[in-house]
């Protein structure tokens, strides 16, 4: 079971609405393996990223378990499960979710005020990152005055600060146009195979599931894998 | 008349597609009615957003009932004292027999029209120094006939008519005089309150417009990414006004009739105890009804305005909570940092533009409320101020002031102090001035510096002030100064050579430090070389003076230094011969104030008054006027100002928690979202409370620090108006002692202290509900939304 990054089994999520019980996830279970990358693709209201939401702890599943490196986060408390997404999640949202007072640059360190990692260089992970998501121009600058594609890079640099294990990204270009949004997932993959992460990634966007080595389709709740051509998916973005 | 409204209505009418013909009056009917109908759904859907303004409308009439129906109260509690003095409108005092009789005889003209006055009472006394009898004659102003009686016009009518014929008749033995009583002034009084009444008006207008603006601007800066929406689809300044004005005119009229009654209720308390009965008319509902109308429309008109000229999308884009934050262009160094201390302390400082807003706008009402206390101290003050009941002229008669005089004076009852009132010079009238050492005068005191060779300084630094009045005293009149706070001995003044008492103070403010012991030089003018500029007033006269006069200077030993006298100039108290010496002229004693017992009453007072007229005869022709002290007084203490502005400050002090309760639930409501992404990402929830406590904290601290700053501030600022401007207009020095009321500092502090800290930390609660509907299967919105 400690092979897989995660693992879930049979998730169950509903939402009532009025009189009616909608199955937002109905029996998902899924394995990721350390280092691959899943993209979950379907249409809007499909459920896809309830599921990611409970894969990273977010939000709370009525059924199932969710594992991350074996540890079985659904019934950990809430604090527990807190610190355990600092020290091994990272979650870059479709809207960037920075934090208004404060600068790029400390929006990227605000993990390590939380849950610092002793064995860990933080200022090479920081000069890495800057680095890879061009940023180090705008480190001074407040989010609003940064633009959307420059907020959602530090959202990315704040996501990867930690160095998690898995990456969770929902939609993470689904507010850039396209030369942004494929700037910012070159950048992404390349920061994730820099170090090595698990990502796993929410995206309707097909031309970005390509580069997934496992697309799964999420229809009405329900989990269906898509395409398996992982070594072939890796060997076409190195290509590029 | 009805042509005329059907002509007016006719013109009105319109025409509106697809509604055929309808009138003006149907127009304004329906927009009201549709206005209402979607404010009235606004507020009470969103009731508890708009609690705040329930509150805060309400106060702000309350506020302005409460001195509505006190200043009705006042003037009925004038009317109600004087009419029980005084029944008379004019004295005609000392005529002779021959006058006397004549106006008894014009009292009652063959035509009721012509009539003027009314005897309301005789008093014959004898003149001493002639032996004959005088009579005092008390009139009343009237007229049976006349509707509009105006006392005024038949004051004027009576010296038109009479005062010739009494001319004529003047022995030579003396004059007549004509005084006055309150009740012909007491009109006139109620116009001056009326015009202060206006003054104080305008005044709560301001301060109800700042709060209700306060408020709003809050309410705005939260909303600003709503307003940018409603700019984007085509709101206008109209609508966006339209919309506000109606939200608060509704919650204005739920609250009118509880606002109105509270408002008569503490009135009712105030006035209750003052035995002259309590008014309460209707036009002060109306007064309150347009006051509250005008103030909510001018409290969302700046918001209002500043919102329809902002480009939609600098509104939009504050969204996540970026325009309450100042750019540092500069990161703070947070590598690794303890969470969530600094975290806070940082976001704190980048939300320094909210927190100043916030701090300001919160405790300016404290510091209102301790000067609202500092006012009512300054009324009690007022009040207590001892001034003259009568003054005396005895000019005419040739008779100075004497020991003989003052015995028999003091012999009467009810006679406090007898106080000469034209011994006295200023400085700069004789262009003299006082020399002190530097180490004698207090800090920031801005006086010349002398630097002149008449006067051997030995090397000291020197200050030279002309802002002085020098003052003779005999030793009955240094009785007087018995009743101020002083260190030394009076008496030295008369058993030690060269010696003065001094006062320590210029307009009020203190600003010499010297003790008992120390010596002032006083510069006498011994000659000048050239004239001083004619116009030159202040510090550019006495640096004149210095330049152009020739001085002698002599030493005076300090006997006495009194703290809390009144004054303009610095007093300088001497003996008679000093001050002959120095001014060259014997003091005047002719004009005298009296001053009388505490609690002396009007009819007492009365008394005293025909008993000092009756003394002053046996001088011949001296003038007592009755400066009806006693009877101000009565109506002052009635008037419950003390009481009314403690109810009004306690009532502006209720608008702190308002403000901060109102700003810090939707501040940290918005800064909720940025509470989830911290616990997203690793943050645990003690921390997050830590967050809460830790921002509690810091507002409280600095709630504490402004609150007394400006506290302070206000105070002082009143502290400065009072004593060193007002004088300038009233022309009367009286004391007001500068202090911070501590149970109102206290009040204020504790307030801003728990205001500031459970308004911040009390959020937390809100935050972990929502949190615990999350993590029991509420949708994570605030992560970006399900799909």
């Amino acid at each position: 079971m400690a092979e897989y990054m995660l693992q879930t089994e049979s998730i169950i999520k509903q939402y009532k609405q009025y009189d009616t019980i909608i199955t937002a996830v109905n029996r998902v279970s899924i394995k990721v393996m350390p280092g691959e990358f899943v993209a979950i693709i379907g249409t809007s209201g499909s459920g896809k990223s309830t599921f990611l939401h409970i894969c990273a702890g977010l939000d709370s599943a009525d059924a199932g378990r969710v594992l991350i490196r074996g540890n079985d986060i659904t019934h950990m408390k809430p604090d527990e499960l807190s610190r355990f997404r600092g020290n091994y999640c990272g979650f870059v949202f479709q809207r960037h979710n920075l934090i208004p007072q404060f600068t790029a640059l400390e929006n990227i360190l605000i993990p390590t005020m939380m849950c610092q990692k002793p064995e860990m260089s933080y200022q090479e992970t920081l000069r890495r990152l800057v680095e890879t998501l061009q940023i180090s121009e705008r480190l001074h600058h407040l989010p609003s005055e940064l633009s959307g594609g420059q907020q959602q890079r530090v959202a990315i640099a704040r996501a990867m600060i930690n160095m998690p294990d898995i990456l969770f990204a929902d939609e993470p270009t689904g507010n850039l146009d396209r030369a942004n949004a494929d700037e910012v997932l070159r950048l992404l993959l390349k920061t994730r195979e820099e170090m090595g992460q698990t990502l796993i990634m929410v995206t309707h966007d097909l031309s970005i599931a390509e580069h997934a080595d496992r697309i799964f389709r999420m229809d009405n709740g329900v989990l269906s894998l898509e395409k398996d051509y992982s070594k072939a998916g890796r060997r076409a973005f190195d290509a590029d | 008349m009805t042509a005329l409204l059907t002509a007016v209505s006719r013109r009105a009418e319109r025409t509106v597609p697809g509604k055929g013909r309808i009138s003006m009056a149907e127009r304004v009917f329906e927009y009201l009615k549709r206005s209402l109908t979607i404010a009235w759904k606004s507020v009470f859907f969103n009731f508890r957003q708009y609690l705040c303004f329930f509150m805060a409308i309400m106060i702000v009439q309350v506020l302005y009932g409460t001195m509505t129906v006190a200043a009705d109260n006042n003037n009925h509690v004038e009317y109600q004292h004087v009419t029980e003095e005084y029944s008379y409108h004019l004295i005609v005092k000392d005529l002779n027999e021959t006058q006397a009789y004549y106006l008894m005889e014009e009292e009652e003209p063959i035509f009721k029209s012509q009539s003027v006055y009314k005897i309301m009472d005789i008093h014959e006394n004898l003149n001493y120094m002639t032996g004959k009898n005088v009579y005092d004659l008390y009139l009343r102003l009237e007229n049976e006939t006349d509707k509009d009686f105006d006392p005024h016009y038949y004051l004027k009518l009576f010296k038109d008519r009479y005062v010739p014929t009494l001319e004529a008749y003047n022995s030579g033995e003396g004059e007549y005089t004509i005084s006055t009583t309150s009740l012909l002034t007491f009109e006139d009084n109620i116009k001056a309150n009326a015009v202060s009444f206006v003054f104080i008006t305008i005044l709560l207008a301001v301060v109800c417009v700042f709060l209700l603006t306060a408020l709003y601007n809050i309410r705005v800066n939260q909303y600003k990414f709503t307003y940018g929406v409603y700019l984007t689809f085509g709101a206008d300044f109209k609508m966006l006004f339209g919309t506000a004005f109606w939200e608060l005119f509704v919650i204005f009229i739920v609250t009118f009739v509880p606002s109105v009654l509270l408002s008569v209720l503490l009135a009712w308390a105030v006035y209750s105890t003052s035995g002259c009965g309590f008014v309460f008319s209707g036009w002060a509902i109306l007064k309150i009804f347009i006051f509250s109308l005008v103030v909510i429309a001018a409290s969302v008109w700046t918001p209002m305005k500043a919102m329809a000229v902002k480009d939609p999308m600098d509104l939009i884009v504050t969204e996540d909570n970026s325009n309450l934050v100042s750019s540092p262009r500069v990161s703070f160094s947070i590598f690794g940092e303890k969470f969530p201390t600094r975290y806070e302390f940082y976001s704190i400082w980048r939300f320094r533009k909210y927190n100043i807003q916030l701090l300001s706008t919160a405790i300016v009402f404290c510091a209102l409320f301790i000067m609202g206390l500092y006012m009512a101290d300054i009324f009690t003050t007022d009040l207590a101020y001892p001034r003259p009941q009568f003054t005396v002229d005895l000019s005419e008669s040739g008779f100075p002031y004497d020991e003989e005089m003052s015995s028999e004076l003091y012999a009467l009852d009810g006679v406090r102090a007898v106080e000469i009132n034209n011994n006295t010079t200023e400085a700069l009238h004789i262009g003299s001035h006082m020399l002190v050492e530097k180490k004698h005068v207090k800090a920031f005191k801005n006086l010349v510096a002398y630097h002149e060779d008449t006067f051997d300084t030995g090397g000291e630094p020197y200050r030279v002030s002309n802002d002085v009045v020098y003052t003779a005293m005999s030793e009955e009149q240094l009785q007087i100064l018995s009743d101020y706070d002083y260190e030394g001995d009076l008496m030295s003044l008369v058993t030690e050579p060269d010696t003065v008492i001094v006062g320590e103070s210029v307009s009020n403010v203190p600003t010499y430090k010297y003790k008992v012991g120390d010596t002032v030089y006083i510069a006498k003018k011994t000659g000048q070389s050239r004239s001083v500029d004619a116009n030159a007033t202040d510090r550019a006269l006495l640096n004149g003076q210095l330049d152009f006069f020739e001085f002698e200077y002599k030493a005076y030993k300090i006997g006495a230094v009194i703290y809390d006298i009144p004054c303009g100039s610095t007093p300088i108290f001497m003996t008679t011969e000093d001050y002959t010496a120095l001014t060259g002229a014997k003091p005047s004693s002719s004009f005298l104030s009296i001053y009388t017992d505490k609690g002396l009453s009007v009819d007492e007072a009365g008394v005293l008054y025909d008993e000092i007229r009756d003394w002053g005869r046996m001088y011949g022709s001296v003038e007592v006027e009755n400066t009806h002290r006693a009877l101000i007084n009565a109506v002052d203490a009635d008037r419950h100002y003390t009481e009314l502005f403690v109810v009004i400050a306690l009532m502006v002090l209720s608008i702190s928690p308002l403000v901060w309760f109102f700003s810090q639930s939707l501040y940290y409501g918005k800064r909720e979202k940025e509470f989830n992404i911290l616990q997203s990402i690793g943050a645990v929830m003690k921390e997050i409370r830590q967050i809460y406590l830790q921002g509690g904290i810091c507002m409280a601290a600095m709630s504490l620090v402004v609150s007394v700053a400006l506290s302070y501030i206000g105070s002082y600022a009143l502290f400065y108006i009072y004593n060193v401007i007002m004088p300038h207009f009233t022309g009367e020095n009286v004391r007001y002692v500068f202090y911070m009321p501590w149970y109102a500092i206290l009040t204020s502090v504790v307030m801003s202290v728990a205001c500031g800290f459970l308004s911040t930390y009390l959020p937390y609660r809100s935050y972990r509900k929502h949190r615990r509907s999350l993590q029991n299967g509420g949708a994570g919105e605030e992560f970006g939304g399900n799909e």
